[in-house]
């Protein structure tokens, strides 16, 4: 039977398509060593029988709390564990172990600076943020429905706190840097001292139990050691999937805890000229201790929604997006996006689910425009999309930032255009921008702006108007 | 939780080490003299890797090595214990006659 290869390699394809991934290639491996018999290939029928009967037992995972779905094996977090060392506090918040690699949810918290704190606005427990880009964020005025933007420090990246990271496992002799020191896509994060990321190292030796972080600013390194265990909220792999508008919405793994169901959502375009933005309205990032989002999220947005069997709707409450260095940076247009949503309260005794995504944005790079802000209104056509810039007003931010009111002609059909998609000052350095929608649904974009005041528009972004529908059993 | 025979047989060459699957069919059938064929083999791994008796380490996916796990230990040392009492019992019963 030697030479038969070929006949093992089409008997492969023949198994469940998790099983092949998962195991395809050492089967083959093992069968190049020990060549195939009869009585080998006799048993890897039986197998391939045995694989279609019991499809899960490939594609077993696991829930990791605030970072994702995981493959089973993959050792979480014992209990949180925290270290308190030149007034900040370092806490470790979860932990996936998996053979591929090590995520560590790392919070950051300083007690430093209280004078600085006092001259800048900080979040109270009074304190509403609104918005799901933390660019444009905006606070709400304890016992006012008046809100403000967001003080200036809080939309500043991390990369001054943590500089180096180290994962050590005591008494041994590994000791990884960090291989991505992540970012802070669930967490709102404020100079001030607090934020949350997820560093990634490589995968910790075998049977480890425990180990410890050293987080470095640069000046001060802080040590916090931990233990993890086995992780034991199974998951299941599904691939219930819905197509519209050249969309697939996929739900690719599911699990429930008590009154939570989370999935596993992966949307895909079905080309490169469809890139795709936000898949409904984000929910909240994680916020610092006190602070609640308003019921106001995103004006104009519609969240995703989980419906049970029952006809009883809960809207999704987080969104644990994924932090691979290899992806764009947040927001970035793609043709693929993966994360999971969290829902809940769910009704326990409920076990069929209708996924419901109302909208995707779709964003498109081609098409630039400049325009002279000392001649508004202006009417603008970028790619064959018409809008106008109405005013020009200061940014809140102060100079050389810039607010321009942007006025969008209402469009009919499922797909709608919803805003130019990047804007910047020319002759600026730089190309920040940011957009969003006041509570009376005036959409605004603001960029740095120097003379003569002429902005670039560049893209655009349409949204579809769903909804998907995706059908489960958990 | 029961473990079929090749569970065991599965458990007990990966608590000599971490093997990959071809390593892991030799080393049975050097001490157990079975051979294990891949659907066999392979299914045994899925229910392991499964219940969490076993995991995979990181390293190449054609030769993607297995360890036994904490709980993998406990499980093999009921079974060997329950073994231990059977062989016992067995062995005082056939003395006895």
């Amino acid at each position: 039977m030697r030479g038969s290869i070929a006949l093992v390699r089409w008997l492969l394809r023949l198994y469940p398509r998790e099983w092949r991934e998962r195991y395809g290639a050492e089967i083959e491996a093992l069968l190049e060593r020990r060549p195939p018999t009869f009585a080998s290939l006799v048993d890897l029928v039986r197998g391939i029988l045995d694989a279609h009967l019991h499809p899960h037992l490939a594609s077993e995972l696991v829930f990791v709390p605030e970072i994702g779905f995981r493959p089973a094996g993959t050792r979480v977090l014992l209990e949180r564990a925290q270290t308190m060392h030149d007034d900040a506090v370092v806490t470790i918040m979860s932990v996936a172990a998996s053979p591929e690699r090590t995520d560590v949810m790392v919070q950051w918290e300083s007690h430093r600076d209280a004078n600085v704190a006092c001259a800048t606005p900080v979040p109270t427990p009074s304190t509403t943020v609104f918005s799901d880009q933390v660019a444009s964020a905006k606070v709400f005025v304890p016992g006012t429905d008046r809100a403000e933007p967001a003080p200036t420090p809080w939309t500043t990246a991390l990369a001054d706190q943590v500089a180096s990271a180290k994962l050590v496992v005591p008494g041994t002799d590994f000791a990884e840097p960090a291989t991505n020191l992540g970012g802070g896509t669930r967490a709102f994060m404020t100079r001030r001292g607090w934020s949350v990321r997820t560093v990634s190292f490589p995968p910790l030796p075998a049977g480890t139990t425990g180990a410890e972080v050293h987080i470095s600013n640069g000046e001060t390194e802080w040590r916090v050691p931990f233990r993890i265990c086995l992780g034991r909220v199974r998951a299941s792999a599904t691939h219930a999937e819905t197509e519209l508008h050249g969309i697939t919405l996929r739900i690719t793994a599911a699990t429930r805890r008590g009154e939570e169901v989370v999935l596993d959502l992966e949307a895909q375009a079905s080309n490169e000229n469809l890139r795709l933005g936000s898949i409904g309205a984000s929910p909240p990032p994680l916020l610092p201790p006190g602070v609640t989002p308003a019921r106001n999220w995103s004006p104009g947005a519609s969240a995703l929604v989980l419906e049970d069997d029952g006809g009883r709707k809960v809207y999704e409450r987080a969104r644990i997006r994924p932090h691979e260095a290899s992806l764009p940076a947040t927001g970035a247009p793609r043709t693929t996006q993966r994360f999971a949503s969290v829902f809940r309260p769910v009704d326990p005794d409920a076990d069929s689910f209708k996924l419901i995504v109302p909208e995707v944005e779709v964003n498109q790079l081609e098409g630039a425009t400049e325009v002279d802000l000392r001649s508004l209104p202006v009417d603008v056509d970028i790619a064959g999309q018409r809008f106008r810039v109405a005013r020009v007003e200061p940014s809140q931010l102060g100079a050389p930032m810039r607010r321009l009111v942007i006025e969008i002609p209402p469009t009919e059909g499922p797909r709608r255009f919803a805003r130019p998609l990047s804007i910047r000052g020319l002759r600026v350095a730089g190309g920040g921008y940011a957009w969003g929608q006041d509570l009376d649904g005036t959409l605004w974009m603001e960029t740095a702006v120097d003379e003569p005041p002429v902005v670039m528009f560049s893209g655009v972004s349409f949204k579809f108007e769903g909804p998907w529908i995706v059908s489960l059993e958990i | 939780m029961r473990l079929s025979e090749e569970a065991r047989l599965i458990l007990a060459s990966l608590a000599a080490g971490p093997k990959h699957g071809y390593a892991i069919a030799q080393d049975i059938e050097s001490f157990a003299g079975r051979r294990l064929g891949p659907g066999t083999l392979y299914g045994a791994v899925a229910r392991l890797e499964s219940a969490g008796h076993i995991e995979a380490m990181a390293g190449e996916a054609r030769r993607r090595p297995y360890r036994i796990t904490g709980r993998g230990r406990a499980v093999l040392q009921e079974g060997v214990d329950e073994s231990r009492r059977f062989v016992a019992t067995a062995r005082r019963r056939l003395a006895a006659r």
